[in-house]
């Protein structure tokens, strides 16, 4: 891939035939290739890797169930904490979520064809993380049993009892559900034309019915595809403000409180780049992970992984401006309790050892992308791309857990560490991540067999 | 139903239908159910009887009843409504009855709910505690309550009725020689009288003693007697370790006294000086103006040398006096001489309204009382502000020199019968004294007690003890002042008070009882009481008295005495003064042990509310802990939690370090009455005992709570504090204010800083037509002792949450008390700052509930709706004051296992249990602000300040806190709030707060500069 095929105005360029695909591949190898791990016997690679995963969760479930059972009690959060790991698992998880959407619907807009590549299993990314964020808004609750229902503005006969639409919170209940309904809607009828490849290939009349009754009757006439691209950049301009709105609101959660730290107007970019950040990590571990496990070296190319690399640079940069302006305004306002937030306790405080691990992963490490020779080194792109993520994590606890031990009242100032049972829930998450996306593997086509196709230059070089 | 009308229309056959009716009714007849009126109704009913939708009806009714039958088991419960319904219950109304406490013998006023009490509070009648009680004594309404009380009396370890500890007394007290009896101090006259006509050997101990009071009045003025301190007379106060805001003496009343010595309400621009000398720091030192740190071992040389100041000042020299000049004590104490030059001046500059108190520890106690009986002679405070003659004081009666002659006795044999109560020996003395085997050695033991605990093991008749609630008696506070103890429920378990028991074994030897019992011997007390106090008749006075629940003369508080003071007491004192001092070269510790005012002597050590109630000066809970100064700590290596061990050539423990500004170095100290072993579940094995370090050779029996030579190692081990506030500065925020009486005069805002004034606001403001409710604390009233943070948690069933989930950070109380230091880093001022639900106007939460479930009221409370919250703890998260308080268990059934028996009874009905998930907090008793609406409104009036009072507001001794009205301009609470010292926390966020804070004054020069931190303007 050179400079031109990713510009911005990719269709008015002559595309030279620097292949989005590498190894010659035709037609018939994609849907091969792409379909062999949902027609073959899984390996042990994924054997492996699903069995931990799904102990992972199994644990994590179970810890939920104690939670649910005792209380909140067992979580490490009190009384000036009292929010603490499930917010900040919370909004990492959304974060994460956002690069699906952004490389299918953003991506997609601009036509920037290289994305065809990583859009599936990235807006498959999207749903598993949205799935486990939203364990947590109900799951934090003291009561869930009655925040599911109580949440939403749901007619009844009890007078005027009604949600509160001043709460930021409450906008999070229509922000989270929304952008996880149009994302699996999303996924879903890209998903369609690929699913309709499967079941033509199915010799199993079981596994035919089950793909039929998902590709809805897909024939691939032109009637179909028109119906189809016409949905598809529908839902494509529907997400895309999405992207931008969801971290808005998440960040809201925060900047429309008083507490210092919190209370800040430029949360809502900060948030949404810092998700766009974590989400383009994300796809990398998650890319360098399939692309080795399920052979898709040619239809994940190094020309992809490069091009993630370079966003995940620039949109780090980006979050490390985010900080010094934190900073900054905190001088500049004058007001003690925020330079004391960002001053004396994140930079200096108890916290420090957090703080600076944030710094460290997000504005230091991802750095190295300067070079070239390691934006196309896997091993190399793995490693950072799990350090900012971990970075990322970081910046939610700073944000989370150093604003809340110390704010107006040092009376009330306290310390906040996880406890066993978060720790379980934390990973627990992690569990759930990786078993639905290892499902998916098995079950969905990983590549978009139909997109590929689409910028797939077959035959001979000239016309 | 429509064919009975039918048939009733075709037999009267008085109306035809149709023409086919009239001519051939019977065909008609037939025809007509098929015709039209085809209904659901009617299909086939005529074959089965039954029609179709019945039959659903039915099957649908017992299909549900029968799944409910199988489900739930409900299980048999009889409820039986009141037969003859008794005159004053009414269900839903509370009752109020006068009691008194038999220990501290203030008066009591105790609510109860159909029939159970649920509240004690001060009697506001009583001219001694003034409608205050303390903490404990707030608290002591659980102990009723506490599964964990003796149900039966015990013979050997088994349980047994009374008629047979009744016929083991027979025996026991068939001859009244060689029968003693060991109490605390008695202050009811019907128990005492009773006591002396059996004629036992009596032997009264104090577990927190005063002997060195008591003695040094003996010595000084001859006769042995707890004076009554008039802290509200004093304008000058000088204490020598004497905690009298904290737990020495009747602190209540001293707190009362002295808090109206130093209100500065409306154009008062004066108040009392307080100087206090202090080896631990305690809340008596953290109200002072002046606090000097001392070391335990120089409190007589600081005292002879201001007596030594005094002497020269006023002209009159007494003779080895002058060793003990300021200069030299400053070398061999490190006391500045002028502070004591300075004390002396003020003294004399206050003779006659000035106080000095002091409590002595170690073997100069005595002389040191006799130091400052002599000062307060010289000074003419004595019979002023002192009260020795009038109205002395009958809380404090404790000799122990006449304990040890009970043990010589039982040593030689002699005592053949021992009656113990209110004492638990075996847990106050240590190992070493040999008690334990004393009292094994005594063939007979009676030994009343509330619970199984260590004495009780070995004692062979174990009397399970009413609680004073439950029992009739009277107590005396102070001379010439009486209360009738009436109980407010009948005993819960099947036991006896002393009274009762002594009453009944009257008749042993005798044939006939003194009284018929206990009620009869306390009206039969009352019957000599009668003629002084009233000339109406004798069942009128009683019946009013137990009604207003005191007897005192009118001009109680009134008049003025003076004894002689004996010039040798002073003289040995200067004697004693040679051999005081610390001792040189000792690179060992001193141990300086203390009682703290929420725990006392320990004897509530199963009172989960006290447990958990804050220390008021280091905000621990759970447990006691070795307070050592900063800088000692530093030395060692030693941080907070850090479990050393605390060891003497007697015995040794494991305790957590804790640095506690304000004590000097080379001392370390620890509360008393922790470490129990037998108490409850509660209580057992909660902080460590150092009942073993206080065998002293020089003390006699007496524990000695001044330990030198001690070594303190560290373990290595750790614990979390179970602390509720782990910082102590304000970081230059302007949350409170302080400032000199000086600068206050000058201008009554002096101190004050408000960074934006009345800043604007985008919401519309709230209209309150009717009432608006707000309060004003007044932090210079404010004194720290927590008895409102008790009230808060028994008033609104607050529930305690455990050691473990303090440390985590989950306490649930719902008024806290802040306590921040400044200045001197070594010896800081400190300033208390109430905390609690600012019912703000703006209430920053109250945006945040997704759910409504905190909203504002009409009259300005700022609501929590338990049933609609689901718990997202955003308002806790929004909230500056940081009060709101979240359920993260199930507080009131642990392990969602059903409440204990009887512990449901203690809960006030009128308030909410909250279940776990959900948030709670502050409510401005709002249940009592209903009550004194309703009230009013009955009586067509508004509601006034006298209706409506705070639990926290009931239980403040120094009147800090005051709740009302804001619309009504003439309440009090108005009145405040418009006071030049009133001040909002945290004005500038503008959640405009519904409470506003008096700034503390204190009574010293200013500081020069100002500790005000911020420094960004």
């Amino acid at each position: 891939m050179n400079s031109t095929t990713v510009s911005m105005d990719g269709n008015a360029v002559e595309l030279d035939r620097v292949d989005l695909v590498s190894g010659g591949k035709t037609y018939a190898d994609v849907t091969a290739d792409v379909c062999r791990p949902l027609e073959s016997f899984p390996t042990k690679t994924w054997l492996i890797a699903f069995g931990i995963s799904i102990s992972i969760l199994g644990a994590g479930l179970t810890a939920w169930g104690l939670t649910l059972w005792f209380g909140l009690g067992l979580w490490g959060i009190h009384n000036t904490n009292a929010w603490g790991a499930d917010i900040i698992n919370f909004v990492f998880w959304i974060g994460i979520g956002h690069a699906g959407t952004l490389i299918s619907a953003v991506l997609y807009l601009f036509r920037q064809n290289w994305r065809t590549g990583i859009n599936r299993a990235a807006e498959a990314m999207t749903i598993f993380a949205v799935i486990c964020a939203l364990m947590y808004p109900l799951g934090h609750t003291g009561r869930p049993w009655l925040a599911a229902y109580w949440l939403l503005p749901y007619p009844n006969d009890m007078g005027s009892l009604w949600v509160n639409f001043r709460s930021p919170l409450l906008w999070d209940v229509f922000a989270v559900s929304t952008y996880f309904t149009i994302s699996l809607v999303f996924w879903y009828i890209g998903l369609i034309p690929d699913l309709a490849t499967v079941r033509d290939r199915a010799i199993h009349p079981i596994r035919k019915k089950v793909y039929g009754l998902l590709s809805m009757g897909w024939k691939g006439g032109a009637r179909h595809w028109h119906h189809y691209e016409k949905a598809y950049g529908l839902l494509a301009g529907l997400s895309a403000p999405l992207v931008l709105s969801v971290h808005t609101i998440v960040s809201f959660d925060f900047a429309v409180s008083n507490l210092p730290g919190w209370h800040t107007t430029i949360f809502p970019p900060y948030f949404v780049i810092g998700a766009i950040f974590s989400g383009f990590a994300m796809v990398v571990t998650l890319m360098v992970i399939a692309r080795e496990v399920f052979s898709l070296k040619n239809y994940i190319t190094l020309n992809h992984l490069e091009a993630m690399n370079k966003i995940t640079m620039c949109t780090g940069m980006l979050v490390g401006l985010a900080y010094a302006t934190e900073f900054f305004i905190a001088w500049y306002s004058g007001n003690p309790y925020e330079q004391y937030v960002f001053f004396n306790n994140r930079a200096l405080g108890p916290y420090a050892w957090a703080y600076w691990t944030m710094i460290t992963c997000n504005s230091i490490i991802p750095q190295i992308f300067w070079f070239k020779k390691f934006r196309r080194n896997v091993p190399m792109m793995f490693i950072v791309s799990v350090f900012v993520n971990i970075g990322m994590w970081f910046e939610r606890f700073v944000i989370i857990a150093t604003s809340l031990h110390r704010d107006f009242l040092p009376s009330s100032w306290d310390y906040y560490l996880l406890s066993v049972t978060d720790w379980v829930i934390t990973l627990g998450s992690f569990g759930l991540f990786f078993t639905l996306f290892l499902l998916f593997c098995r079950f969905l086509p990983v590549v978009a067999i139909a997109e590929v196709k689409s910028v797939m230059k077959t035959g001979p070089k000239s016309h | 139903m429509k064919k009975d009308q039918i048939e009733s229309s075709t037999q009267a056959k008085r109306f035809w239908m149709s023409v086919e009716e009239s001519r051939a009714p019977e065909v008609f007849e037939k025809n007509l159910p098929g015709e039209f009126i085809s209904t659901p109704i009617r299909e086939g009913e005529e074959s089965s009887g039954l029609d179709r939708r019945d039959f659903m009806k039915i099957m649908g009714a017992s299909a549900l009843m029968a799944s409910l039958a199988g489900c739930t088991r409900r299980p048999v419960q009889k409820i039986v409504p009141y037969v003859n319904n008794p005159e004053e219950i009414i269900p839903g109304k509370p009752n109020f009855y006068a009691s008194a406490d038999p220990l501290t013998g203030y008066g009591l006023l105790v609510t109860t709910r159909e029939g159970r009490p649920i509240k004690v509070d001060g009697n506001t009648d009583h001219p001694v505690n003034r409608g205050a009680i303390s903490a404990r004594d707030q608290a002591s309404i659980h102990d009723l309550y506490d599964p964990d009380r003796l149900r039966n009396p015990q013979i050997a370890g088994a349980d047994a009725s009374w008629e047979d500890i009744d016929k083991a007394a027979a025996q026991a007290l068939a001859t009244k020689d060689g029968v003693w009896i060991l109490t605390s101090s008695i202050l009811s006259p019907t128990l005492q009288s009773v006591i002396d006509r059996l004629g036992y050997r009596h032997v009264m101990i104090d577990s927190l003693p005063m002997d060195d009071v008591l003695e040094g009045q003996a010595q000084s003025y001859g006769e042995r007697v707890m004076p009554r301190y008039r802290f509200d007379r004093a304008d000058y106060i000088v204490s020598i370790d004497a905690d009298f805001l904290d737990n020495w003496g009747s602190t209540v009343e001293y707190e009362k006294g002295f808090s109206e010595k130093r209100r500065l309400s409306g154009n008062r621009v004066s108040m009392s000086k307080l100087v206090v000398f202090e080896s631990m720091m305690r809340l008596t030192g953290q109200n002072a103006d002046r606090r000097v740190a001392i070391h335990p071992a120089d409190q007589l040389l600081i005292a002879l040398s201001i007596a030594f100041e005094v002497g020269r000042i006023i002209g009159q020299g007494t003779p080895g006096l002058s060793e003990y000049s300021p200069a030299n004590i400053q070398q061999k104490t490190g006391v500045a001489a002028e502070i004591i030059t300075e004390v002396a001046k003020d003294l004399v500059r206050y003779r006659g309204r000035g106080l000095i108190v002091a409590s002595g520890k170690g073997p100069q106690a005595v002389a040191l009382q006799n130091v400052v009986n002599f000062l307060n002679s010289v000074l003419d405070n004595e019979g002023e502000t002192i009260d020795g003659l009038l109205h002395p004081s009958n809380q404090f009666k404790g000799n122990y020199a006449s304990f040890e002659s009970l043990l010589t006795a039982i040593r030689t044999g002699s005592v053949k019968t021992l009656i113990i109560q209110g004492v638990n020996p075996l847990y106050l003395f240590a190992e070493s004294m040999g008690i334990e085997a004393a009292i094994k050695s005594v063939p007979n033991v009676f030994y009343f007690t509330s619970h199984l605990d260590e004495t009780s093991r070995i004692a062979k008749y174990v009397l399970a003890e009413n609680h004073p609630l439950e029992s009739w008696g009277d107590v005396s506070p102070i001379k010439d002042v009486y209360s009738i103890v009436q109980p407010t429920i009948r005993s819960l378990w099947n036991t006896r008070s002393l009274l009762d028991c002594l009453i009944e074994w009257s008749a042993i030897g005798r044939g006939q009882k003194f009284a018929e019992n206990a009620y009869e011997a306390v009206v039969s007390t009352w019957k000599g009481l009668h003629g002084r106090y009233s000339s109406s008749s004798f069942q009128n006075w009683w019946d009013d008295t137990l009604m207003s629940g005191v007897a005192a003369p009118a001009n109680l508080n009134n008049g003025t005495s003076s004894r002689r003071y004996k010039m040798d007491a002073f003289r040995s004192a200067i004697n004693a003064g040679k051999s005081a001092g610390r001792v040189s070269g000792d690179t060992d510790f001193t141990l300086l042990l203390t009682s703290s005012i929420a725990f006392g002597d320990g004897s509530q050590s199963n009172n989960a509310i006290l447990q958990e109630l804050p220390d008021p000066v280091s905000k621990n809970t759970w447990g006691n802990y070795l307070a050592v100064s900063e800088s000692t700590a530093h030395k060692n290596g030693w941080k907070d939690g850090d479990i050393v061990k605390v060891e003497t050539a007697a015995s040794s423990v494991e305790i957590p370090v804790y640095q506690q500004p304000g004590l000097v170095d080379g001392l370390v100290s620890a509360h008393l009455g922790y470490g129990r072993k037998f108490k409850g579940r509660i209580g057992n094995g909660v902080g460590v005992s150092f009942a073993n370090f206080t065998a002293s050779a020089t003390s006699g029996a007496m524990p000695n709570w001044l330990v030198h030579g001690v070594r303190i190692t560290k373990t290595g081990k750790r614990e979390k504090i179970p602390c509720t506030q782990g910082h102590h500065r304000l970081e230059g925020r302007d949350i409170v204010f302080d400032t000199s009486l000086e600068e206050y005069r000058a201008n009554p805002k002096a101190g004050i800083v408000r960074h934006f004034p009345n800043p604007p606001s985008i919401w519309s403001e709230h209209e309150y037509k009717g009432y608006k409710w707000g309060m004003a604390i007044d932090l210079n009233s404010c004194t720290g002792c927590s008895a409102c943070v008790v009230a808060c948690s028994v008033e609104n069933n607050v529930p305690a949450v455990g050691k473990e989930q303090v440390q985590r950070g989950r306490e649930m109380q719902w008024i806290r008390i802040d306590r921040y230091y400044s200045g001197d880093a070594m010896n800081p001022e400190t300033i208390y700052q109430p905390m609690l639900c600012q019912h703000c106007d703006n209430a920053p939460c109250e945006t945040v509930c997704p759910v409504l479930a905190t909203t504002h009221s009409d009259d300005g409370l700022n609501q929590m709706t338990y049933n609609r919250c689901v718990g997202t703890k955003y308002c806790s998260n929004n909230c500056p004051y940081k009060v709101r308080r979240f359920n993260w268990f199930e507080n009131n059934a642990p392990m969602n296992a059903p409440m204990e028996h009887p512990l449901p009874l203690m809960k006030n009905p009128e308030v909410t249990l909250r279940s776990r998930g959900v948030m709670e907090k502050c409510t401005f008793c709002v249940q009592r602000i209903e009550a004194g609406k309703s009230r009013a409104k009955t009586e067509g009036r508004r509601a006034g300040e006298n209706d409506i009072r705070t639990a926290c507001q009931d239980a403040c001794a120094s009147d800090a806190i005051v709740f009302g009205d804001l619309n009504d301009p003439e309440s009090k609470v108005a009145k405040l709030q418009a006071h030049g010292r009133s001040f909002t926390s945290l004005e500038e966020l503008n959640a405009k707060p519904a409470i506003t804070y008096l700034s503390k004054v204190r009574n010293r020069a200013p500081m020069k500069n100002a500790d005000h931190g911020g420094g960004h303007h």
